[in-house]
Parts: structure tokens; sequence; C-alpha cells
């Protein structure tokens, strides 16, 4: 990712709880086509679409074309990308730790 | 084509040749990968390796499609991994032109069987940090500090 645009356009993919939605959905189920991947959702395949291409503009989503599917992927590495900026190769591994430290203690807690 | 598990995509400022050069370097691999060094064959059927700092085998493949400067695809066996253990996983580099002076270089991942959990966000981890460094690495000539300890 080139800073200046490429960084708004990945901040303004981000920056809409639907298109977040979706991006959880990818994660949960990765290579899905546009009808799966909103099935349950109330949004309809237009406005989908527009998320879709929305998020793929920012690199977020990648797209595999296989024959007529046009099959969706959760892509992390932009936001490996913001992470490296901010924080730092090392320093990201830290916060991981230290994050993957605290879920650990919150799930003692609650057993 | 047979369909991904995994995709992971960066964009790069650099040209397909440099890029190759640079996923297929036995010299430069630990500068991208982890400060693991690969050893490749220069053909279809050839090894494909991945040694960590230590010499360990983290990575016993073979390649099984090379076409310079665009797509290269390798068997991917992780010997030592327990995450790997008796998995065949294939991983396919491809390079493409974007824009202007910009290459798309996409990772697939296919899997024989499905995968847990822990595998996908370990590969989310570390192929994330993996092209990011890559592209560091072309953009500016430097490498990101990713050491053999920073895998997740």
């Amino acid at each position: 990712m080139r800073r200046g645009v490429d960084e708004d356009l990945l901040f303004r993919a981000l920056a809409d709880p639907v298109r977040r939605q979706l991006l959880d959905r990818l994660r949960e189920r990765p290579g899905q086509a546009l009808a799966a991947l909103i099935d349950g959702l109330p949004m309809t395949r237009q406005g989908a679409s527009k998320h879709l291409a929305m998020l793929e503009a920012a690199n977020l989503v990648a797209v595999v074309r296989r024959g007529r599917e046009k099959l969706h992927y959760l892509n992390p590495v932009p936001i490996q990308e913001i992470a490296a900026r901010w924080i730092g190769a090392f320093e990201a591994d830290r916060v991981a730790g230290l994050v993957a430290f605290k879920r650990r203690i919150e799930e003692d807690g609650q057993a | 084509m047979d369909k991904p598990d995994l995709v992971y995509i960066a964009f790069i400022a650099t040209d397909a040749k440099t890029l190759w050069r640079l996923l297929t370097s036995e010299g430069d691999s630990p500068l991208w990968f982890f400060g693991c060094r690969i050893e490749i064959g220069e053909a279809a059927g050839g090894p494909y390796r991945v040694r960590s700092p230590d010499g360990a085998l983290a990575v016993d493949g073979a390649i099984l499609a090379i076409e310079p400067p665009h797509r290269l695809r390798i068997l991917w066996r992780m010997p030592g991994n327990p995450l790997g253990e008796g998995r065949q996983n294939e991983i396919e580099y491809r390079i493409e032109p974007a824009t202007d002076g910009v290459v798309k270089l996409s990772v697939l991942e296919f899997h024989h069987r499905p995968v847990p959990e822990a595998w996908q966000e370990s590969g989310r981890e570390g192929w994330s940090k993996i092209l990011s460094a890559l592209k560091t690495l072309c953009e500016t000539g430097r490498p990101l500090p990713l050491l053999m300890g920073d895998r997740p």
C-alpha cells in the first residue's frame, strides 16, 4: 500500500460497520461467493456489491475468479502494514503477546 | 483454476523480475522470510526447502510449477510444525502487472483437507508479515526487522 490515497481508501473502507461485518464473515469462511456471503444479512446484492468493491479497492478483500464464480477472501496484509507503521515490527509481536496473554487471563477468569 | 482456501495480496511498486529474483533467491530470502533461508531447484520436480536460522528444516517441499517471473507453485510440507504435521498444502506465488510501475503479488494457499483455525490465524499473521517485508524490501531496499522468534 502506498501512503496517501491508498491509505485513505483503507480507512474509509474500515469506517463502515456493514463492511466490517462482511470482513468478519470472510474471516470465518474464506472463499465465499456473493450469495453465500450475504445469506441472512439484511442487504441487497447490489448494496453488497458496492461494499465489496470498496473493500477490494482498499485491498482488504481479495477476489479470485473461478469460471463464472467470483470468490471473496479477507486479505489481512494492509492491516499488518498499518500495524507496522505505528507499532513497528518488534513491538507488534510484544503487543500480540500481551493481547494473547490478556485473552488467556480473561478466559481463565470465566472458567 | 482449483479453488484456493486462503489468499494474501500485496501491491508492490516494483517490476515482476525484481520481485521474482527476491522470491527465488537463496541468499536474499532471510531478509524477508523471518531470517529463514530457502533452497530452491530450477525446474518442476526440484526441491523447495526452508531452513530456520538454526538450520532446522521448516518446510520440506518441492516445486510443482515454475514460470519465471510470474508463477511459482510449491508443495509445502512442514515436518517439524505441530500445526502442519501430516499436511500436504500447496502454496502458489503469483506476480501480475497492476497499475503503472506496480505489480500485484498473490499468495494462494491450497489445502488438501481442512486446517484448524490456529493454522489460519498463524497464516494470516505470518503471510501478512512476509508480504509486508517483501514490499518494504522492494520499495526501500531495507529489510523489516523480522526475526525467527517473531514468527507466530
